[in-house]
């Protein structure tokens, strides 16, 4: 996986421990943030280590550090240099949802091995939203459920995200908002 | 020709961003893009309430547009965007085909959303791809900044440290010297029984090894001897292809070296950095072709002067290219104001040199640096021949200045056993007071001495007496302005042969 997401542990481990904490948690990860750039290409086997480690060490299962991480991902890609594009992509949530493949066209366009999910709206109804997401990768359907919570808070709603099914190649989730 | 027969509906779904206005120039209807450009704009809404139109859109001058097919350019009134559109005469009116454009190339997607582009317009794409690249660059310099500020961080503290241990092996070197003379004063006195002569031997064994250790101490704080060890030209040669690695196809490297066994006196790997940053600045910022000469020559020494190497990078580029100076403003706090200059200049300055940039022609450029150097001999003591006092006639005077008590001491008692007119002093006030009285004495002369240092007594003292010999006896070789190559140098920890021979040295 690309560098930014290793940032984005560093960045949300380094906001869910106090300052006196933190040292340690550094220490005991092995993880320095300039030791890890955006456009490099890390294996996906490193990136999951780091996940594993660190709920394991904030003492949370793996799929709950996931969808946490999941969420805090939005906040993370909003406060960088990356928060125009988010702009750009899309001003409600249907509408950020049905853009992001074009998004990660871009982001394929910049960074040529970069691995990178596919989102479509399957439907579309006031308050509710099924969202079909297919990957290559395997095992981050919590991340996906965190990710789309960040969607919901980005766009000031309050509501759920729900796991619904496995549906030929995609997974199927269900965002019921007000 | 057939023609077609679209109905409004389909005419706004084929070009949801066009406008249909009148000939009075009032809107009649428009497609769903359009008004998120004028969310205000209603039918019977006059146009230019909304848009600023260049060039100015009215009743006399629509129909020639049409015509003419003129390219107008449209400015929301109430969101800062831009519109480029073509006006075409139908029955009644006008059709206004529109259709977004960038107006700010620094901020491409100023003012837009994705929802103002039909789902077909490749510009989104494009728009997409500016603004994760900008994002990108963003993060880049940020990182830079990031990680010149750890360099500085981490470069105060090496300094420190290399300080701290500059000090110490300092210490530790005039400690070890005091020790090796007193074993020689032992081991040389006649009271001295072969048992004790034997274990002081020993220490004196110690001492040398430990002055080794101090070396290495000395090495690693970044001083002196680091300069001495390796000549500019072999250094230069050993890295010519990494620097042919970094610049790259585009990029032609050729050296003619001349320095000789010259070795500069400045850490050679902070003249690699700016070399590196240079050709790294050329390959980038020059378009074509481009071929660099490095040559390096050595003007010899004078009694004033130092020994001085002379490096010259001869620049020849088909073209400097744009991205020479986009390079040089992104990177400027590293690399000064023309490419390399600045971070050369800072290291011949720091070396106490020179270092200046002449363009030759509008491609052309030649940077020559003056550093000041060493023969690869310089300060070594060679193997003595004849070194024994009673072979010298007749015995100058010495004059020997140390502000360790117990070194000078047994100094004096060792020298004087072999037969010199000794003054021992303490500090440069005395020496100089003693010299005065014999004006073509020997200074033998510590480096580090209280208020006034050896190097500058020694200064003072030929320019004062000009018969007046010297021997500078440090823990390395001094790498100071005052220093003067043509006299005679010690290290310590002292041997009093080797002195002897250097004494005879100075005498003649």
């Amino acid at each position: 996986m690309y560098g930014m997401i290793h940032r984005a542990i560093y960045d949300f481990l380094a906001e869910q421990h106090s300052e006196s904490e933190w040292e340690g948690v550094r220490t005991a990860l092995n993880v320095e943030r300039d030791g890890m750039i955006s456009t490099l290409v890390y294996p996906d086997a490193q990136t999951m280590q780091l996940v594993e480690d660190a709920a394991m060490l904030m003492g949370v299962p793996t799929a709950d550090f996931m969808r946490r991480l999941g969420r805090f991902w939005v906040t993370f890609s909003e406060r960088g240099a990356y928060s125009r594009i988010l702009d750009f992509t899309g001003e409600d949530l249907p509408s950020f949802i049905q853009n992001l493949d074009r998004m990660h066209q871009a982001v394929v366009s910049a960074m040529p091995r970069a691995d990178v999910p596919s989102f479509t709206l399957v439907d579309s109804r006031p308050g509710e939203l099924v969202v079909d997401y297919r990957s290559n990768r395997t095992g981050l359907e919590a991340f996906v459920i965190g990710l789309l919570q960040g969607l919901l808070d980005r766009f000031k709603h309050y509501g759920s995200v729900t796991y619904e099914s496995r549906v030929a190649s995609a997974s199927r989730f269900v965002i019921r908002y007000g | 020709m057939t023609q077609v027969s679209l109905d409004e509906n389909n005419l706004f779904m084929l070009h949801p961003t066009a406008i249909r206005i009148d000939g009075a120039m009032d809107v009649c209807a428009f497609g769903p893009l359009a008004q998120r450009y004028a969310p205000a704009m209603r039918r019977g809404s006059v146009l230019s309430d909304f848009f600023e139109i260049a060039p100015e859109l009215n009743e006399s001058s629509a129909s020639t547009f049409a015509t003419e097919q003129t390219a107008l350019v449209l400015r929301s009134k109430s969101r800062s965007i831009h519109l480029v559109g073509t006006l075409f005469a139908t029955e009644g009116g006008y059709l206004l085909v529109t259709k977004p454009t960038i107006a700010d190339a620094a901020n491409p997607v100023n003012g837009f959303q994705i929802a103002d582009f039909a789902a077909d317009d490749p510009l989104v794409q494009c728009l997409f791809q500016i603004v994760l690249l900008q994002g990108l660059r963003d993060e880049a310099e940020k990182n830079a900044q990031d990680l010149k500020l750890a360099w500085e961080e981490v470069g105060d503290i090496l300094v420190q440290l290399r300080r701290i241990t500059g000090f110490i092996s300092h210490e530790f070197h005039n400690l070890l010297s005091i020790i090796q003379l007193n074993c020689d004063r032992v081991i040389s006195s006649e009271r001295t029984s072969p048992e004790v002569a034997r274990a002081v031997g020993m220490i004196k064994e110690t001492a040398i090894r430990g002055g080794r250790v101090s070396q290495w101490l000395r090495a690693i704080s970044g001083d002196a001897d680091l300069w001495q060890r390796e000549p500019l030209d072999d250094f230069l040669r050993a890295n010519l292809s990494l620097l042919r690695t970094l610049g790259g196809p585009n990029v032609t490297l050729s050296a003619r070296l001349m320095a000789g066994s010259a070795c500069l006196k400045a850490p050679v790997c902070d003249l690699l950095n700016c070399l590196v940053s240079l050709i790294g600045t050329i390959a980038k910022g020059c378009r074509g072709s481009v071929h660099a000469d490095i040559s390096t020559t050595l003007a010899e020494a004078t009694a004033s002067e130092l020994a001085m190497a002379e490096l010259r990078i001869s620049i020849a580029a088909e073209q400097w290219g744009d991205g020479s100076e986009l390079l040089i403003s992104r990177h400027q706090s590293f690399l000064g104001n023309e490419p390399g200059r600045s971070s050369i200049a800072e290291f011949a300055e720091a070396a106490g040199g020179t270092a200046h940039y002449e363009p030759a022609e509008q491609t052309r450029g030649v940077f020559t640096l003056r550093i000041p150097c060493a023969a690869e001999n310089v300060g070594r003591v060679e193997a003595p021949q004849a070194n024994k006092a009673s072979d010298l006639a007749p015995h100058r005077h010495l004059v020997i200045v140390e502000d360790e008590p117990a070194a000078l001491e047994a100094l004096v008692e060792l020298l004087e056993f072999e037969g010199f007119p000794i003054t021992a002093c303490s500090n440069a006030e005395e020496a100089l007071a003693a010299i005065s009285a014999v004006p073509d004495a020997v200074l033998i002369t510590d480096v580090v001495l209280p208020t006034m240092d050896g190097l500058t007594l020694a200064l003072e003292a030929t320019r004062r007496y000009p018969q007046v010999r010297v021997v500078v006896m440090s823990g390395h070789v001094p790498n100071h302005e005052h220093y003067n190559p043509r006299w005679a140098f010690m290290q310590k920890p002292l041997s009093v042969d080797e002195l002897i021979a250097e004494i005879a040295r100075a005498d003649t």
